[in-house]
């Protein structure tokens, strides 16, 4: 209980009030289980009544949703796949390619709208992110299908198309992350996922166009296109998005600007590319099995699974160490545009954020977790980004 | 004051996603059922266009 009277933050040396559960200066969890690490790993930044290793996909890539937004994004996921799958039984195979395709993207457009992620300017966010990733994720599906590139079927699908894709899907969001109106690490993270998502929606519709040609194209069963339009609405478009977010997160970095190609991109570009090359290579092997297309199918779903599973956890563990970093570099004397002013209140739990607050004292959401009105409101700037304190 | 938050209230959240997805799985049918029927007629209204 010694913590509990401590007057300063024994991680960053900042003053506290006593009744704080967390610093708002560098976000330590003063009731933490294991006092000597910081990393506070039972208690998310973005969304702290979740440990950092949960498969929550709307914490994870939809960072700045709170509250009751976090189960909405949640229902309308869920609602749209559910479509898409219902539409498979039901024999309604276009139907179904299209919703799978739209599902994610259109859940994240609504998303950048909401929480006004482009910053008012949706112009060079939809057309980077979304349409430019979906119509290269078509063109090359569509090269790819027609001109065979590797020795095979398994290398041209399982690695060929993977790197392409995570390459090509990354310009967008790049580009936005080296514009100093979109240089937080959760900007490139969210464009990352819009763009990651609108890849994959442009290689389904690509990938299954025959459907669209006649009736020959929709003649296989119900359980096969139930797994493949499960695969297209719900676990590649989260594996692009996920392995797309975690490279672009690293380009960004931590602090004000980006921080480029260096080591924190690199390692997450190899994550990236890890996760993308095992998940199509996965899908590609089990997709060769000598036995029932819809029992191969199903494994590929599987396998999935697990690979979105284990990139949505990297992907939150980085985001939350990232966070935890620079607000200890800030808490340090480093500059940030987060701060909070007077007035400032927090947009998980609604209590009144301290004096140059980067974290709510009393839930621990970090102050870059928050609708960016919110982020404008709480430091008390007429824009977040711009390149200054 | 209230300080400001997202948008869009939760609610409305949920109907816009499935308003959108189901209209554009609904082009896509049709799109198919014209294309598998009548295909010139995409080619007609893309020179029309």
């Amino acid at each position: 209980m010694t913590s509990h009277l401590a007057q300063r933050c024994p991680r960053c040396a900042n003053g506290r009030p006593t009744s704080a559960r967390f610093c708002h200066r560098c976000g330590w969890d003063y009731l933490a289980l294991r006092p000597t690490t910081g990393d506070r790993m039972a208690s998310y930044v973005v969304c702290p009544a979740e440990r950092v290793r949960s498969v929550n996909v709307v914490t994870a890539l939809l960072p700045l949703s709170t509250g009751r937004g976090v189960h909405a994004y949640q229902c309308a996921l869920a609602l749209t796949v559910a479509i898409a799958v219902a539409a498979a039984v039901a024999g309604l195979v276009p139907f179904a390619v299209v919703t799978a395709a739209a599902a994610v993207p259109v859940v994240v457009t609504i998303y950048l709208y909401d929480v006004n992620e482009w910053d008012d300017e949706p112009l060079p966010v939809v057309l980077a992110c979304l349409v430019s990733s979906g119509l290269l994720g078509a063109a090359t599906s569509w090269v790819l299908g027609a001109e065979p590139i590797g020795s095979g079927e398994v290398v041209r699908l399982g690695v060929v198309a993977p790197l392409l894709a995570l390459a090509l899907s990354l310009i967008g969001p790049l580009w936005l992350a080296s514009r100093p109106r979109f240089d937080d690490m959760i900007d490139a993270l969210t464009f990352g996922t819009g763009a990651g998502a609108a890849y994959a929606a442009g290689e389904t519709v690509m990938t299954h166009r025959h459907v669209f040609d006649g009736p020959a194209g929709r003649r296989a069963n119900a359980e096969l296109w139930v797994t493949i339009v499960a695969n297209a609405a719900i676990v590649k478009p989260i594996v692009y998005a996920a392995a797309v977010a975690i490279a672009a997160a690293g380009f960004s970095g931590i602090g004000i600007g980006y921080e480029g190609f260096r080591r924190r991109f690199a390692a997450a570009a190899a994550m990236a590319i890890a996760g993308m090359v095992v998940y199509t290579l996965g899908v590609a092997v089990l997709g060769d099995l000598d036995v029932d297309r819809a029992a191969s199918s199903a494994l590929a779903l599987a396998w999935g699974l697990v690979v979105a599973a284990v990139l949505i956890v990297v992907l939150r563990t980085q985001l939350h160490l990232g966070i935890l970093e620079a607000g200890l570099l800030a808490a340090q004397g480093r500059p940030s545009r987060h701060e909070a002013v007077a007035g400032a209140s927090c947009g998980e739990c609604e209590m009144p954020l301290a004096p140059l607050a980067l974290f709510c004292s009393a839930c621990g959401t970090s102050a870059r977790a928050m609708a960016k009105s919110r982020q404008r409101h709480n430091t008390g700037r007429s824009t977040i980004a711009r390149g200054v304190r | 004051m209230t300080p400001p938050g997202p948008r869009i209230r939760p609610g409305l959240v949920i109907l816009i996603a499935v308003v959108v997805v189901v209209a554009l799985g609904a082009l896509g049918h049709l799109a198919g059922a014209v294309l598998d029927e009548e295909p010139e007629l995409i080619f007609a209204i893309l020179a029309h266009l």
